[in-house]
């Protein structure tokens, strides 16, 4: 049996969960709840015309129909006060249906179905992990929430920082976009992980493929997008509380959520938000990983107003983090780090605390966004944002002379984005968006460190124009075409080795297509193909970096003759249906080459008086990227799916004729799991039992690493999530355990796979509630 | 962006882009020399005999230590068959004035350990100080000095290594953890 969300906002109606069994024997499962504040819609009618089946939801909005079979349906639902819509679902489920709406009833007049949105991402390869999937994953943070999609590898600096990785392009090639705003974070090392609250959105959104038309630069892996959230239109406060607490780290956090309309303004809707978590030092199998505590917390508010002509929101978000570094990575030299291979665990160990000393982050990150949009005339419409982002990051490293609670390293990132998009409609057939965008953005390094920059001052401006359209050939088949141009303009600020002052600029002028096709072969096959290529302009660091980066014990040398990375990248992706529905099967190949690509290079050794160091250049190379991704789900008995996911990625380097470092070691996770959408007074009760096997990487780079890819390792874990209704509201339950049986183990992709072993068994448990949304009267619109 | 509603971001964005003032573009475009606070220039090794007759070992690095231009080391020959005393002093030259690094050192000596790890001469080093604790630190020590021969001392200056760590009391660098701060090989000429 299958449970699955269909984020499908009807003006009254959304069918939440689809349950699919065997032939003429499915059964949906929905819920509809008001779109304006979420409260259910109860004895609204449900029925497939032409058909006898029929139901009436209850006083949750809930229904079941029965004895279906593996085609497609449209159901027509009817309620009160709402106008009556159609949707049509496709049983088995072939796609994720998202349905694109304004809200007002008076818009439904001249706003059609239409079974896309204009922006969707149509011939790539994307996840989209709703609420329920987000709070069934047992990772914390971004990269954690993500990092069991297949295709989707974390890169990791010890336990407390992440990065998403996607088909085996992290770092810069992967672009995070924040409520629809590019996040500007000084991404520019592995130890600088997105600082951001995932739990601040609905939707995480994860495209495996080269978006550089969608999204301009950077976009070469593919894009994570944490959507934005939309507002209440309507009087009637909703809100949510949750607590969670973990065993490793010993801590635990808590968030919250409120969110209405305000009366008598019918339009204006507001929203807050925030979390906290305290954890402190986390426990591989064998000792504690000393210093790796982390402390977050963050917050948001929006507020928007909209009319059936126009709409505008104002959203801000404040994220803080400390955080932790292994104390035992702190090395001076390459002596250190090849006695810290040579040893096999970390010199330092202390008992548990949650207190963080030095090596430690601090960072801040702040988003202003205003949006707003006026429609046109028809479908039409012109959106405009701004948004400001401030990130602070200060590092704290093991010093001298009390220096310690000095930053080692102290940067001020200010950056303004703006975009202007026409969304249009031509004709039946065809439809699109077209827009501007432009980006300001200052990098200073704030004084009184003690320490030469690794990243100097910079000031950049970039601005594009693109357009993507989507041509449909009939109800099944799909085209998208799409192009943009951008420039982007980089003055330093440095002082070099010598003592000099240079006030380089570098222009870089680069372009983005993109080609896509969704064909729905046939009820049960579907394709998605994409072509496409994205750019990346090389960042400050792989330009001037001149010095030792402590992190690595490495002296990282920039090359400022460096130009734009540029990636061709084509996907192809079949989601099958089999056994009547019983079978899903999703795979998807993918293939890039990359021009320009940058990496580091080893150029021998560097003696100093602080011993010797290896010396590693940014240098330009061409490679070439290919891989396959698989998921299949077997219900093979009622309540019970089995689900491998599988990740391979091979990376070669094609001037070196070698493979390419850290390219992620293949991966293969199997879940067994049980649902039952209702039993007795509980209902939606998943559990799953997810058995990763993640083997060693054999194809790696000779010379470059110190120590050999770390061995293949097994991870056992455990999900579960139940939900019931509790006074006015939902409670629901989890809990979570990863590594249940305390393997000790390094990874390929964690900076820190040289000191210590990774986190062992840990355990947590959250509980949430939900409550309001029925506060509206229960027939007035 | 013609329509009044869609004024507001545009507004915004320049009032923020306003607030931009000269005093902060002035440290962007224009910031000052960082100077390296923590760099260690110059080792020097100074030793005396019971005549005081001295001997010293200088290395010094040339543009400091993520400088190219490399590590350049001249060690005195040391007679063979004495007892000299020994001290060490950490210079960074790179400041104006010159920074006693030896003298941090000294002040945080909870916190900092040498090691003189000898390699095919006969020197045998022993501490003549200690910290708060009573371990020692190392700025001060003996060399015992024994007969002819050419070899290398590396001179290592751990950071927060773990002093009561067995062995390393008595100079034995093995189990002492810490980060490397100071690592020279000297080229060791006994006669």
């Amino acid at each position: 049996m299958r449970v699955k969300a269909i984020p499908v906002s009807l003006s009254c109606l959304l069918p939440l969960a689809l349950c699919a069994q065997t032939p003429c024997n499915l059964t949906l499962h929905g819920r509809v709840v008001d779109e304006h504040d979420g409260s259910p819609l109860d004895f609204t009618s449900v029925v497939i015309p032409g058909t006898a089946h029929a139901a009436t939801a209850d006083d949750q909005g809930r229904f079941t129909l029965e004895g279906l079979c593996p085609r497609s349906y449209t159901l027509r639902f009817s309620h009160i006060g709402c106008l009556p819509r159609e949707q049509r679902v496709q049983l088995p489920h072939a796609d994720t249906l998202v349905l694109y709406l304004e809200h007002h009833a008076l818009e439904l007049a001249d706003v059609e179905v239409v079974a896309k949105r204009p922006d969707d991402h149509v011939g790539q390869s994307h996840t989209t992990l709703d609420r329920a999937a987000m709070e069934l994953q047992d990772g914390t943070g971004l990269a954690g929430l993500i990092g069991d999609i297949p295709g989707v590898q974390v890169l990791r600096t010890g336990p407390t920082i992440g990065k998403p990785m996607i088909h085996g392009l992290g770092g810069n090639r992967v672009l995070v976009l924040n409520q629809g705003v590019r996040q500007e974070d000084q991404q520019w090392g592995s130890e600088h992980a997105p600082n951001l609250d995932p739990l601040s959105s609905d939707r995480i959104t994860v495209v495996k493929g080269a978006a550089g038309v969608q999204y301009g630069a950077d976009a070469i892996g593919g894009v994570v997008i944490t959507e934005p959230v939309e507002l209440p239109v309507s009087p009637g406060l909703r809100g949510e509380v949750q607590l969670q607490g973990s065993s490793n780290g010993r801590g635990g956090g808590a968030g919250g959520l409120l969110e209405g309309g305000v009366k008598g303004v019918d339009g204006l809707g507001w929203r807050v938000q925030g979390s906290g978590l305290l954890l402190g030092d986390q426990q591989s199998p064998e000792y504690v990983l000393s210093n790796t505590g982390t402390r977050d917390g963050g917050g948001s508010a929006a507020i928007g107003w909209r009319t059936p002509r126009q709409g505008i929101q104002l959203y801000y978000s404040l994220y803080l983090r400390e955080l932790g570094i292994l104390r035992a990575a702190h090395i001076g030299n390459v002596d250190d780090l090849q006695r810290a291979i040579a040893t096999g665990e970390p010199w330092y160990t202390a008992p548990f605390t949650h207190a963080i000393e030095a090596p430690r982050q601090t960072v801040s990150h702040q988003l202003g966004k205003a949006k707003a949009y006026r429609f046109l005339g028809g479908r039409n419409r012109l959106e405009a944002t701004y948004a400001f982002q401030l990130d602070e990051r200060r590092e704290y490293d093991v010093r001298r002379g009390g220096r310690s609670d000095i930053p080692a390293l102290d940067l001020h990132l200010a950056t303004h984005t703006g975009e202007g998009v026409f969304k249009h409609f031509i004709g039946e057939r065809l439809h699109g968006k077209a827009g501007i965008n432009a980006l300001y953005q200052e990098n200073l390094n704030v004084p009184g460190t003690g320490v030469r920059p690794l990243i100097p001052n910079y000031r950049k401006r970039n601005g594009g124009v693109f357009a993507v359209e989507h041509l449909d050939l009939g109800a099944n088949l799909e085209l998208e075409a799409g192009a943009r141009l951008e420039a982007t303009r980089l003055e330093v600020y440095k002082y070099t080795l010598a003592g000099g002052f240079i006030t380089p600029v570098h222009a870089y002028t680069d372009h983005a297509l993109s080609f896509g096709l969704n064909w729905g072969i046939r009820d049960s096959l579907r394709l998605r193909a994409n072509i496409g290529t994205a750019f990346r302009p090389p960042q400050v660091s792989e330009l001037y970096s001149e010095g030792l980066h402590h992190g690595t014990a490495a002296i990282e040398v920039g090359d400022p003759g460096l130009g734009s990375e540029h990636a061709v990248k084509a996907s192809a992706e079949l989601e099958a249906y089999a056994l009547h529905g019983r079978l899903r099967l999703n795979l998807s190949g993918h293939g890039s080459r990359l021009g320009g690509f940058i990496q580091l290079q080893p150029d021998g050794f560097q003696l100093t008086i602080r011993g010797a160091f290896p010396v590693f250049r940014y240098t330009a190379t061409d490679a070439w990227i290919y891989g396959l991704d698989g998921e299949a789900e077997w219900n093979f008995l009622p309540h019970w799916a089995l689900r491998p996911r599988l990740s391979l990625v091979r990376g070669r380097d094609l001037q070196a004729h070698a493979w390419l470092y850290q390219m992620p070691a293949d991966r293969l996770a199997n879940s067994l799991i049980f649902r039952i959408p209702e039993a007795g007074r509980w209902h939606a009760l998943e559990c799953s039992l997810t058995a990763t096997v993640v083997f060693h990487q054999s194809r790696a780079p000779m010379g470059i690493d110190f120590m050999e890819p770390p061995r293949g390792y097994h991870l056992l874990g455990l999900s579960t999530g139940v939900g019931r209704s509790l006074g006015h509201g939902e409670l629901r339950l989890g809990l979570e355990g990863s590594n249940l049986l305390n393997a000790a183990y390094r990874d390929y992709l964690d900076a820190f796979r040289y000191y210590a072993d990774a986190r062992g068994t840990d355990v947590s448990v959250w509980v949430r509630y939900s409550f309001g949304g029925k506060a509206r009267p229960p027939h007035g619109e | 962006m013609t329509k009044p509603n869609l004024f507001l971001p545009v507004l915004l964005g320049a009032a923020m882009l306003a607030g931009c003032n000269k005093d902060k573009e002035d440290e962007l475009t224009s910031p000052a020399p960082v100077n390296e606070e923590e760099l260690i220039t110059d080792a020097y090794i100074h030793f005396m005999d019971g005549a005081g007759n001295t001997f010293q070992w200088h290395a010094h690095a040339v543009g400091g230590l993520e400088g190219s231009s490399g590590l350049q080391i001249e060690a005195d020959t040391l007679p063979a068959n004495t007892q000299l005393q020994a001290e060490v002093i950490l210079l960074n030259r790179s400041v104006s004035p010159v920074d006693t690094v030896s003298q941090e050192v000294l002040e945080e000596g909870t916190a900092h350990q040498f090691f003189f790890v000898p390699n095919q001469v006969p020197i045998t080093v022993g501490y003549a100080d200690q910290d708060a604790n009573g371990f020692p630190i190392g700025l001060h020590s003996v060399w015992q000095i024994g007969a002819p021969a050419t070899g290398e001392v590396a001179v290592l200056l751990r950071h927060q290594p773990i002093k009561d760590a067995a062995g390393v009391s008595d100079g034995d660098i093995t189990n002492a953890g810490g980060s490397n701060d100071l690592e020279v090989h000297f080229p060791a000429v006994v006669q």
